[in-house]
């Protein structure tokens, strides 16, 4: 019996951003079992008690699974790839269709391992920089494994399959900004070829440039007001985030004409197919229609600085009106709630979760995040009686509110997978 | 352990559309409603969510005659709350429930759709109660009210002042009619006051106890019988009662000792603690003493850091926090800070960072009056000292140890927040498979590698990463919404569970699966509260709670697989409710309410059913005043002394705190079932929490007690290792020795987790962030922040040990660590420890530790690491005396030297320059710098050479003057810097304040020039050269023309000089052993200008004697096959260059570049992502292993080579023309033709053929043979020819040669040169090469093809006579050997590699060879 472990070298976060090099250590062992030792010694059978694996291959995949129509097309060339390839069928290990698929290594060629001998071996493999990141959504799902599979003579492939997760980082949209992180000065020198300069890989230059991109720049401030008049002013520090990362805003109500009773904050992750799919879009549609009419004013008059005020669009906004903007598969990662009845001023803090998938886009899917606000206001900025000059004020029974919602887009990167603690198992396979 | 998040919240607590400044907020018993006065409106508030449910404003008459509200006192049953007025009057208002009509501000939703509530957290579940606020009494009494303080539900305290303390009942203050008689009226004037020193007898009364000393704040505990006072004329008294009634005859009173300037008191009831703020912006701490009920002196606290002594002014205000962790403290002048229990700071808003333009000591932003804490201390109301709408709200997050203390055993930081948890989960280190001293093979090489096998399996290693993430669960929304705050919390050991419990009920959270599992019930989740502790056991939650249904109180266990219901649950009823409780493997203690601590044994019958059976019980209600007053218990198998480990499977030991002091019940012996109290020992006092370390892995201290004193640091009570042969005597010599020691060390942060096995603390700091300096906006405060620290402790431990002449345990304990990443720099830590303070120290020591502490470290590898890595972060004053112990630096060095750490060797060549002469260190760096240079190391010898340039020569003579002026110039570096990293930055940074100032401009010319006016540098600095060597010479001759003035600069250049001879030397015999390689690494590296010293060297070391030998050992230098193998070898041969194909198109391509030279060349340089010295031995790798590396290269290519074995079809020509550069792989013959070009440059004709003929590179040999002619130098071009016939001499006596075919296109040079020896008239026969008699023959008939050939310089013709003359002779020759197909290609390569002058005829030949393996193919 043969047992095949893998296991990552990373031991304590399984987790690759793309460009990253996953590195494996896959381990045959032959083991051997009580009673399967004293059969091996009553036949003094040398050659047969020696295991034999005829190869053994490793490939990294990652696989899609969807419900949205893909073009016929790609399935028939990805088969016309497939044939005349030397490739593992992996597409028939696991549920879905293989869109990435790395060149599969071969471990060895006809192993031999006496009983009780473990041969350990080495695999490294890019994760491929242009893939999708794994990623679970409502309609589709991408995922990444590494396929190691071996065969004895005259039986059936085998194979284990070791699941990773995959950080996106962004392919860099402007190149001329590259040699700003680079030390320029050594660049003019001629090139001695024994003189090797470290070269700053692609994936560092992601990295300082995903640093650059998740900075926290001049504050951004926005008036939030509806027809009964200024609620509150908001305040964001940045636009763009990191996994792990919390999103820091505040709230000031210093002022106000309307008392905001209470407000949430909803971190929410949005899932918009790129083809136009056939089946209908949700019931968002006539909320949006509906809420027009509280939130025909939310927008934006400048406030402190000229510079720093961003309009914003609403999705109650009066000026979506012609074209509401597709909202796709929402979901809600993190809730941030206050009742805010006596606050002046107060700071709203949505924490990022390590396990959510940030921002991406393939050919088929666009997944964007999204802070998405409900105000519920009050006009009523006493208790509906005058204050008494003496004696006792009670609270009212009752208080009319009104809600408003806004949505502001924000943009999530990859964090850095050996921050993430996720602590992987070894993967065994037994093959008897 | 309380750390504040965010900012602040303002909050208006105003009357509705009003503003006001509010003067006291208090919060009632339960921390539900919170009172908030300004000075006429009293406003009732409900605390979560903060919404207001009534006011009362007084009338202007009242104000008038009562003076305006200034302090709330509650009324334990929250029905009643008195308001103090300034004029000190007393008014009572009463608080009506009303039953009738719900809750009230319940939000009503418009008829609109769209302005409708969508989300499920906008429906407040919360039931805000419908209260009646009304005035029941205004009550003036003859005295003047200075405080009042409630003692019970029924009693509260007044003090008048007239010095007098009036108890009364709450309900004498409700009937409005009737004449107001005390209970008691306790004159102080009349109570005897002792001072702490003359207990039992009466002291003086103290003359300013006189008519205006009253008593200005008053605070009562129940658990210490009394309350803490502060005097008007600012004395501290702590007033207590032999009874519980207090009456004048009963009461005494203790001065505080010490304090003269109290302002504000108050009073921990958990700890027993008595909190004094002085006026001198310090707050004293004092703890009852149980055996005579008088103070005790605890601990101080005094703010230090970041505070000019004096600005704080005085203490404001104190706060202990509900569960007594924490004491909020603020200053007059501004400033808050949190404080311990006993007494170590976690927070201070005067490290905060306010910005620039903010300066604390003037004017702090953060001026605050009063504070109070709200629900379980989530929150902190704080009111600011000016202004209206003047309440601020800090929130908090806590370490789920406050409540829970059960939660110390778990390696896990676990906080809890008001309604989310932060969890920082994982060690401090990675965890990886190899660690850092064990590399893979690098995956950089491209898409080529395969994978490969690894000798011997990695071990488990581990990386320090920075700190993670934390991880946030907020709690689910549906448990919040009416079980909020989180009152406990419990992570189970892997910290895969979460289990919470809030007000009732419990939730529990899978990390894995990332879900919360409520109960599906929702009133059973309400029928229950937690309380006394929640804990995991097994994948059980085990809890104490009190059944709201059964009115009982219960120990409850939950599995966290099924549903969350009572129908899986089990449940145990106690008799009183449960304080506490924790867990050892699977024994369960629990303290109740009556005092009974209880050990159940807990069975897991399968995942889902539970056993629990209770063993003893054990009363321990003599050691504690109250069971609330223990703070934490646990049980355990820890003991006095050590004992050999048999199978314990019962702990027999109880561990319990109470108040701080942590007490230890031991069984008598083993048969005696259940502990004795009264054999209870006190182990310490001043205990926040302790751990126990059982069972580890690594570690050696094992069975030890861990507690954390505050101020007082961390202590470690450690059992005590005997040596071996101690211990196997029959028994122990000396019994009277102590088995165990208590070991104290400071800590720098709040300890939460101590992980044991890896000698770390982990704690969490409170930090800032500025957001923005707009300084009208809120967040021109600093936003609070977590951060996760960490800290070794082995060093302290090993200090203390080592101090008290434990070496042998100290050594186990290092032994067992050593594996750790951080211990070289736990070592030296302790060394630098001790160092600074045995030399700084002003006093003489009477038994300094350094000595032992050098010794213990000579006890691990790393010593002379240790010393200097230890010596360069300290002070350079401090190094003779670090010496003088340590050895002195020379031996040292020397020692590097032998155990071959060049890099350390290297900083002690710092140390030496500092300690020694110039020459000393200059000797020894030459000395380095020759090892370098032979072990190839070019970035030391790099930096040794920019080291030696620095020495300023007139300082080689002059001895070392004075160690003052070198500690200016290098200032002592922070000792906290984490990690040394031993490369050459930090040379470069210890060496660069040293060096600059003694650089002089011209040797910084020559160091740094960059590359490319390399010839103008190169020709300077022969220049240079030759100058001083001139220079030399001059004073050789004795002229005593050398101007004063100049020698300077004359020196210098001889220190250049001298160094360059060193580098000359190393040159020489590297390429006297035809190292080329490293010839090219050194020219690189070192700014060795190796085109000057080429041509220097054109006539000595560049002369090569021996072509072939030199070809052949420049074979073996590379790894590349033998040039001339053994016959019979050629498949294998074969089988590698085709492999090569793919790879040896660059090379091919290359070859048609060689007159441009290798800038474009270095164009095609693919790559590399790893750093120099990698790659070189990457290289090597690669070329060791070819067959490995290309297997899976192309399908196509082996296929293409089995066939053609198989079928022996001829090979084609393209085939031949790459396997010629392929044998180097592209990186390699990158760097030859780089090497070519400079030999070339320096006129090195020698080694430049010898290259041309390595890279097969025609044309560069035609060059060079046209070069020599030029030069009209017979003897250079005798010798070419003589070379180039040797070496076709030996490949024609080796078939099987790779060089084969090539050195036949070469036969038109020997032509040509012999034509040209002959033109000068010269007989070329008899020639001074040693081979030439051999040669003789063939240069002969060399002249005979030559005369059938035409005398013209033509080479083509002469290829298509190959068949003549000698040429055909040596064919025949080789075919002897050679297999068919390697004739076939002998006959094509001459056509192919001389195409560089391609004719037209050639063109044509080499498209009709190309034809030729597509034929093949065809055949097949």
């Amino acid at each position: 019996m043969i047992e095949i472990q893998a296991k990552l070298v990373r031991a304590d976060s399984a987790i690759y951003a793309t460009g990253e090099c996953v590195e494996c250590l896959i381990e045959f062992t032959h083991k051997l079992f009580a009673e399967e030792q004293q059969k091996s010694t009553d036949r003094n059978a040398n050659a047969a008690s020696v295991e034999n694996l005829a190869w053994a291959s490793v490939q990294l995949h990652c696989y899609r699974k969807t419900s949205y129509s893909t073009p016929a097309s790609d399935k028939t060339a990805e088969l016309a790839e497939l044939i005349g390839r030397t490739a593992l069928d992996a597409v028939t290990q696991t549920p879905g269709e293989v869109i990435v698929a790395t060149k599969p290594k071969i471990l060895f060629c006809d192993l031999k391992l006496l009983p009780g001998e473990t041969k350990m071996y080495f695999f490294n493999e890019f994760v491929p920089r242009d893939g999708p990141p794994t990623y679970r959504g409502h309609d589709i799902r991408y995922f990444y494994k590494i396929t190691i599979a071996t065969q004895r003579v005259k039986s059936k492939v085998q194979t284990l399959t070791v699941p990773i997760r995959v950080l996106p980082i962004p392919l860099i949209a402007r190149p001329d900004e590259l040699p700003v992180t680079v030390e320029t000065n050594e660049e003019l020198a001629p090139t001695n070829p024994f003189l090797e300069k470290r070269e700053i890989s692609e994936l560092e230059i992601s990295w300082h440039h995903l640093k650059n991109v998740t900075a926290r720049r001049a504050p951004k401030f926005y008036r939030i007001s509806n027809k009964r008049g200024f609620v509150g002013r908001f305040c964001l520090f940045k636009p763009a985030y990191k996994l792990g990362e919390d999103i820091v805003g505040s709230l000031d109500f210093g002022n106000c004409q309307v008392r905001c009773v209470q407000f949430s904050v909803k971190l929410q992750q949005q899932e918009l197919p790129i083809r136009p799919q056939p089946e209908p879009m949700q019931a968002h549609v006539g909320d949006d229609a509906s809420s027009l009419n509280s939130f025909d004013m939310a927008s934006i008059a400048s406030g402190i600085a000229v510079d720093n005020m961003h309009k914003s669009e609403t999705s109650g906004s009066a000026r979506n009106k012609d074209e509401p903007t597709p909202t796709g598969k929402l979901s809600t990662i993190s809730t941030s709630h206050q009742v805010c009845y006596a606050t002046l001023q107060t700071q709203v803090v949505v924490p990022i979760p390590l396990h959510v998938t940030p921002t991406f886009r393939t050919d088929l899917v666009d997944v964007k995040w999204r802070l998405h606000f409900e105000f519920v206001t009050s006009t009523l900025m006493d208790f509906g009686t005058p204050n008494p000059k003496s004696g006792e004020l009670k609270a009212p029974a009752e208080l009319p509110v009104e809600t408003m919602v806004w949505n502001l887009p924000v943009t999530i990167y990859a964090a850095n997978p050996l921050q993430i603690y996720a602590p992987n198992q070894t993967y065994n396979l037994l093959i008897k | 352990m309380y750390f504040p998040l965010g900012w602040p919240k303002r909050v208006s607590l105003a009357l509705p559309g009003e503003a006001t400044h509010i003067r006291h907020i208090s919060c009632d018993a339960v921390k539900i409603l919170v009172a908030a006065v300004d000075s006429d409106i009293l406003g009732i508030w409900y605390a979560n969510p903060l919404l207001p449910i009534a006011y009362y404003r007084r009338s202007a008459e009242s104000l008038q005659e009562f003076g305006s509200n200034q302090l709330i006192i509650w009324k334990p049953d929250s029905r009643q709350l008195a308001v103090l007025t300034d004029a000190g009057a007393l008014l009572l208002y009463q608080l009506d429930f009303d039953a009738n009509g719900s809750g009230i501000l319940m939000q009503v939703d418009p008829p609109a759709l769209s302005l409708k509530r969508d989300s499920a957290e906008l429906f407040i579940k919360e039931n805000i109660p419908r209260l009646s606020l009304r005035e029941v009494r205004c009550l003036k009494l003859d005295a003047v009210i200075s405080t009042v303080c409630c003692i019970s539900l029924s009693e509260l305290l007044l003090a008048t002042e007239t010095c007098e303390l009036l108890r009364l009942q709450w309900s004498q203050l409700e009937t409005v009619t009737e004449e107001l008689k005390p209970l008691a009226v306790i004159k102080l004037r009349d109570i005897p006051f002792y001072v702490q020193q003359q207990q039992q007898q009466p002291a003086k009364y103290l003359p300013t106890m006189g008519n205006s000393a009253f008593v200005a704040c008053l605070e009562y505990s129940p658990f210490i019988g009394g309350c803490a006072a502060v005097f008007s004329d600012q004395r501290a008294a702590f007033l207590v009662a032999d009874h519980l009634r207090f009456e004048t005859a009963h009461m005494h009173g203790c001065w505080v000792p010490d304090v003269a300037d109290a302002s504000v008191c108050s009073v921990n009831h958990k700890f027993r603690l008595l909190a004094y703020g002085q006026q001198s912006s310090a707050v004293a701490v004092y703890a009852i003493d149980d055996a005579t009920a008088g103070l005790e002196y605890s601990h101080r606290l005094v703010l230090t850091e970041n505070v000019p002594p004096g600005s704080l002014g005085a203490v404001n205000e104190l706060k202990w926090s509900p569960d007594g962790c924490v004491l909020a403290v603020s200053w007059a002048n501004g400033g808050l800070s949190l404080w311990s229990t006993f007494g170590s700071l976690l927070m201070s808003t005067l490290s905060w960072d306010f910005g620039l333009h903010v300066d604390l000591v003037k004017h702090n932003p953060l001026q605050l009056r009063r504070l109070e804490w709200s629900t379980e201390g989530y929150h902190l109301f704080m009111t600011c000292r000016e202004g209206e709408d003047n309440v601020l709200q800090l929130q908090f997050v806590k370490s789920a140890l406050s409540m829970n203390p059960c939660m110390s055993a778990h390696s896990h930081i676990l906080l809890q927040g008001d309604d989310c948890l932060y969890i920082n989960q994982g060690d401090n280190l990675e965890q990886t498979y190899g660690n850092a001293k064990c590399t893979f093979p690098s995956s950089s090489a491209g898409q080529n590698d395969d994978c490969l096998e690894l000798k011997q399996s990695p071990n488990m290693g581990s990386i320090l990463t920075e700190s993670k993430y934390w991880t946030l669960l907020q709690l689910p929304l549906n448990y919040a919404a009416t079980n909020w705050p989180i009152r406990y919390a419990a992570i189970d050991a892997a910290g895969l569970h979460v289990a919470v419990a809030g007000r009732t009920g419990l939730a529990h959270y899978s990390m894995l699966s990332k879900k919360w599992k409520l109960f599906g019930n929702e009133s059973q989740e309400k029928d229950f509260v937690v309380s006394g502790g929640l804990l995991w056991w097994q994948g059980f939650i085990v809890m104490g709670c009190y059944s709201l249904l059964d009115r009982t109180d219960e120990l409850r266990c939950y599995p966290a697989e099924c549903k969350l219901d009572n129908q899986y649950g089990h449940k145990l009823q106690v008799r009183a409710p449960v304080i506490s409780l924790n867990v050892f493997r699977d024994q369960l203690i629990v303290l109740t309410a009556d005092g009974i601590v209880s050990l159940f044994h807990m069975y897991r019958q399968s995942a889902y059913i539970i056993n629990i059976d209770c063993a003893y019980e054990l009363d321990v209600k003599s050691i504690c005043i109250h069971p609330a007053c223990i703070v934490s218990l646990t049980v355990t198998n820890l003991r006095n002394e050590l004992k050999p480990q048999q199978q314990q499977a019962e702990a027999e030991t109880i561990v319990v705190n109470v108040c701080g002091r942590v007490l230890m019940i031991q069984r008598d012996e083993a048969a005696q079932q259940v502990p004795n109290t009264l054999l209870a020992t006190c182990l310490a006092s001043c205990v926040e929490c302790f751990w126990l370390s059982h069972n580890l892995e690594h570690c050696a201290m094992r069975d030890c007690l861990w507690l954390y004193s505050g101020a007082h640091g961390m202590r470690v009570w450690l059992p005590i290792l005997q040596q071996r042969s101690e211990q196997s005597g029959p028994q122990r010599l000396h019994s009277f020795m102590s088995k165990r020691i208590m070991l104290s060390f400071p800590l720098k942060l709040y300890p939460l987790v101590i992980l044991f096995d890896n000698v770390i603390v982990l704690g969490v700091e409170n930090e800032s962030a500025l957001y923005t300096n707009e300084a009208n906006s809120h967040f021109a405060l600093p936003f609070a922040i977590m951060e996760r620290k960490s800290q070794v402790y082995l060093h302290k431990v090993l200090r203390q040990l080592i101090k008290r002449n434990l070496g042998y345990s100290a050594w186990e304990i290092a032994q067992s660590c050593r594996s750790l990443p951080y211990f070289p720099h736990a070592l030296e830590l302790l060394l630098h420890e001790v160092l600074e303070e045995e030399a700084s120290s002003k006093l003489p020591i009477p038994d300094a530790q350094l000595p032992s502490i050098l010794d213990f470290i000579r006890e691990f590898p790393v010593y002379l690491q240790t010393i200097v890595q230890c010596a360069r972060k300290t002070e350079i004053a401090l190094w003779p005396y670090l010496f003088s112990m340590a050895g002195k630096p020379k031996e040292l060095f020397h020692l590097c030297l032998q155990a071959e750490q060049l890099e350390t060797a290297a900083s002690y060549l710092i140390i030496i320059q500092n300690l020694e002469p110039s020459s000393v260190s200059k000797q020894h760096a030459n000395m380095l710098l020759d090892i370098a240079l032979n072990q190839r190391k070019w970035e030391l010898a790099k930096d040794l050479i920019r080291f030696l340039k620095a020495i300023d020569p007139n300082e080689i003579d002059s001895p070392r003057c004075s160690m003052v002026l070198n500690v200016k110039i290098a200032p002592p570096q922070p000792q906290t810097q984490a990690q040394v990293n031993p490369n050459a930055d930090a040379f470069n940074l210890v060496l660069g304040p040293i060096a600059t100032r003694e650089r002089s401009y011209s040797t910084t010319v020559t160091s740094n020039l960059p590359k490319d006016n390399k010839q103008q540098s190169m020709a300077a600095s022969v220049e240079r050269s030759e100058a001083a060597s001139g220079g030399g010479a001059g004073s050789n001759t004795g002229a005593a023309t050398v101007i004063r003035r100049r020698s300077t600069k004359e020196r210098q250049q001889r220190e250049i000089f001298c160094i360059d001879l060193i580098l000359q030397r190393h040159a020489r015999q590297l390429l006297q052993q035809h190292k080329l390689l490293d010839l090219g690494y050194m020219g690189a590296y070192l700014d060795f200008h190796l085109v000057s010293w080429l041509t220097q060297e054109s006539t000595g070391a560049a002369r090569l004697d021996n072509f072939a030998a030199a070809l052949q050992a420049l074979h073996s230098e590379l790894q590349l096959p033998s040039p001339f193998p053994a016959a019979g070898r050629d498949d294998f041969a074969q089988l590698r260059s085709t492999n090569r194909q793919g790879a040896g198109g660059a090379g091919g391509s290359s070859s048609q570049t060689s007159e441009s030279g290798y800038f474009s060349l270095a164009a095609q340089l693919e790559s590399p992502q790893l750093q120099p010295c990698i790659k070189e031995q990457e290289e090597l790798q690669h070329s060791s292993l070819p067959v490995m590396k290309n297997r899976s290269n192309s399908q196509l290519s082996f296929d293409n080579f089995r066939y053609r074995r198989l079928y022996s079809l001829p090979a084609s020509e393209d085939d031949n023309s790459d396997v010629v550069a392929s044998y180097l792989n592209d990186k390699l013959a990158i760097k030859m033709r780089y090497l070519l070009q400079l030999f070339i440059e320096a006129n090195c004709t020698d080694y430049a053929l010898m290259l041309s003929i390595l890279l097969q590179d025609a044309a560069s040999i035609s060059r060079i043979v046209n070069v020599v002619i030029r030069s009209e130098s017979v003897g250079a071009c005798r010798r070419i020819e003589a070379a180039l016939k040797q070496l076709s001499q030996c490949t024609f006596d080796n078939g099987g040669s790779m060089y084969r075919g090539f050195v036949m296109t070469l036969q038109p040079h020997i032509y040509l040169l012999e034509q040209y020896i002959q033109s000068l008239g010269e007989t070329p026969v008899h020639d001074s090469i040693d081979d030439g008699n051999e040669l003789g023959g063939d240069s002969s008939s060399g002249l005979e093809s030559d005369a059938l050939d035409g005398s013209n310089n033509n080479f083509v013709p002469k290829c298509q006579q190959m068949p003549n003359g000698n040429q055909r002779s040596s064919e025949q020759r080789l075919t002897r050997h050679a297999s068919l197909e390697s004739k076939s290609k002998s006959n094509g390569n001459p056509t192919n590699t001389s195409s560089t002058q391609s004719t037209p005829t050639q063109h044509a030949q080499r498209r009709a060879s190309r034809e030729g393996p597509r034929d093949g193919c065809g055949i097949m």
